[in-house]
């Protein structure tokens, strides 16, 4: 491995490991340095590269030691499920709003990413967006039993995503016309509702392909990712159709679940167990709840989620040395 | 060795090492290593926590081409503290010496 690849791969672990921006920035340029000055002083690039070890390894010791930097903040994260299980029995017991109090463990996922370290304000509106969206559509839901056509509303996360994260025309255009367009959808169904409004998302559709922002890769390596895409898009028209025709928008929501998941698992290496449990447990709350009417039992579901994440834990400071 | 013993021992040496004069990061990295045996990746995180307790304080130097090269020093707070974990640390190795070398029968 040579010295580019092995700071590019440090930068990504310690990314992974929750390190903030500004200490991941230092440690780069640290190790770059000990490189520089160990060939300078007349090692070989390989050798000195491989005795400092594999970049996972040197991030894993180094997220033990910046944990404790994090104090605070990683405590108030961590306090977060108790803080939200105590408003969310305060909730049910005073008020018998079981549900839809089970909503203020939504400030679980929020906290993490408003307080995580790896977050600058851009990340976190990007990361904060799918959160907003759903509390909007469900509270809205919930109170009016309105469930269409707020659903408009989870374009903010595309919206989101191309400002942030994108340049040139794909983020103006692109931004400008997800924008737009489920707007112009919003006005025509309250002013004239009709399932043949829907066709004007086959301009988004094109749009969204022109620019690139919906891809059909059709590469070999690519055909789990193209049958994903294809299957979270019928998804999609399947709940807008199971909703128009039926009203079923809640829970059917929950398929949308599936999105957060599968994009871990396909984007992110070595993903936690435990990150994968926040959505699980909110899916079995909800069936239990809907189902049987369990609200202030079923709240049992999300101890899976620390749980798991002791059972998984990765090392500590004892093992580093 | 216990953990927390042995990270003990590498920021007295470290803070030792940094009382004599300015070093680079890869200097007291090589040094301490080598005397020490522990990687060089156990020593640079305890760098950086001793940096960031205002007990070490960094000096940037540009030379030639690549990253500016990173000098550590003690800072006075870190003076005072390497007198203190000095004086505790031969206090204990007396100690120690004293029962190794009685006779307890």
């Amino acid at each position: 491995m040579n010295k580019i690849k092995f700071l590019s791969e440090l930068k990504e672990e310690l990314y992974d490991h929750d390190i903030s921006a500004k200490s991941i920035d230092e440690i780069v340029e640290d190790y770059e340095g000990i490189i520089d000055e160990a060939i300078n002083s007349g090692e070989v690039e390989d050798e000195i590269i491989t005795r400092l070890g594999l970049p996972h390894s040197i991030a894993e010791k180094l997220a033990v030691f910046e944990d404790e930097n994090n104090g605070i903040k990683g405590k108030m994260i961590a306090t977060t499920p108790f803080i939200a299980t105590i408003i969310f029995f305060i909730l049910g017991m005073q008020l018998d709003l079981w549900h839809p109090g089970w909503m203020v463990f939504f400030i679980v996922p929020i906290a993490g990413v408003m307080l995580g370290a790896r977050f600058n304000f851009r990340t976190q509106l990007v990361a904060l967006s799918p959160f907003v969206a759903t509390i909007f559509y469900l509270i809205y839901g919930f109170n009016t039993g309105v469930w269409h056509p707020t659903w408009v509303v989870f374009f903010i996360i595309v919206v989101l995503g191309l400002l942030f994260e994108e340049t040139g025309a794909k983020r103006i255009i692109g931004a400008s016309m997800f924008t737009i367009i489920p707007i112009v959808y919003l006005w025509m169904e309250l002013n004239n509702p009709s399932i043949y409004n829907l066709l004007v998302f086959i301009v988004l559709i094109a749009i969204g392909l022109y620019l690139g922002v919906i891809k059909l890769s059709f590469g070999e390596d690519n055909i789990i990712n193209r049958n994903a895409t294809i299957a979270f898009v019928v998804m999609g028209i399947i709940y807008v159709i199971l909703g128009l025709t039926l009203n079923w928008w809640h829970p059917t929501w929950l398929m949308f679940l599936t999105i957060p998941m599968f994009v871990m698992y396909r984007v992110e290496e070595k993903i936690p167990l435990v990150a994968y449990t926040p959505f699980l447990s909110v899916f079995v709350f909800i069936i239990l709840g809907e189902l049987f009417d369990i609200y202030e039992w079923a709240w049992l579901v999300f101890l899976v989620i620390p749980l798991v994440g002791i059972f998984t834990e990765d090392k500590d400071e004892e093992d580093i040395f | 060795m216990n953990s927390q013993f042995k990270r003990g021992i590498v920021e007295l040496c470290v803070m030792k090492l940094l009382s004599a004069r300015h070093m680079s990061t890869f200097e007291v990295l090589q040094i301490i290593s080598k005397d020490l045996d522990v990687n060089e990746n156990t020593v640079y995180p305890i760098l950086r926590r001793l940096s960031n307790d205002k007990l070490l304080a960094i000096e940037k130097s540009k030379e030639g081409m690549g990253a500016p090269r990173k000098y550590y020093y003690l800072t006075e707070l870190g003076t005072s503290k390497l007198e203190s974990l000095e004086s505790e640390w031969n206090g204990f190795i007396d100690n120690v010496s004293n029962i190794l070398g009685g006779n307890y029968e």
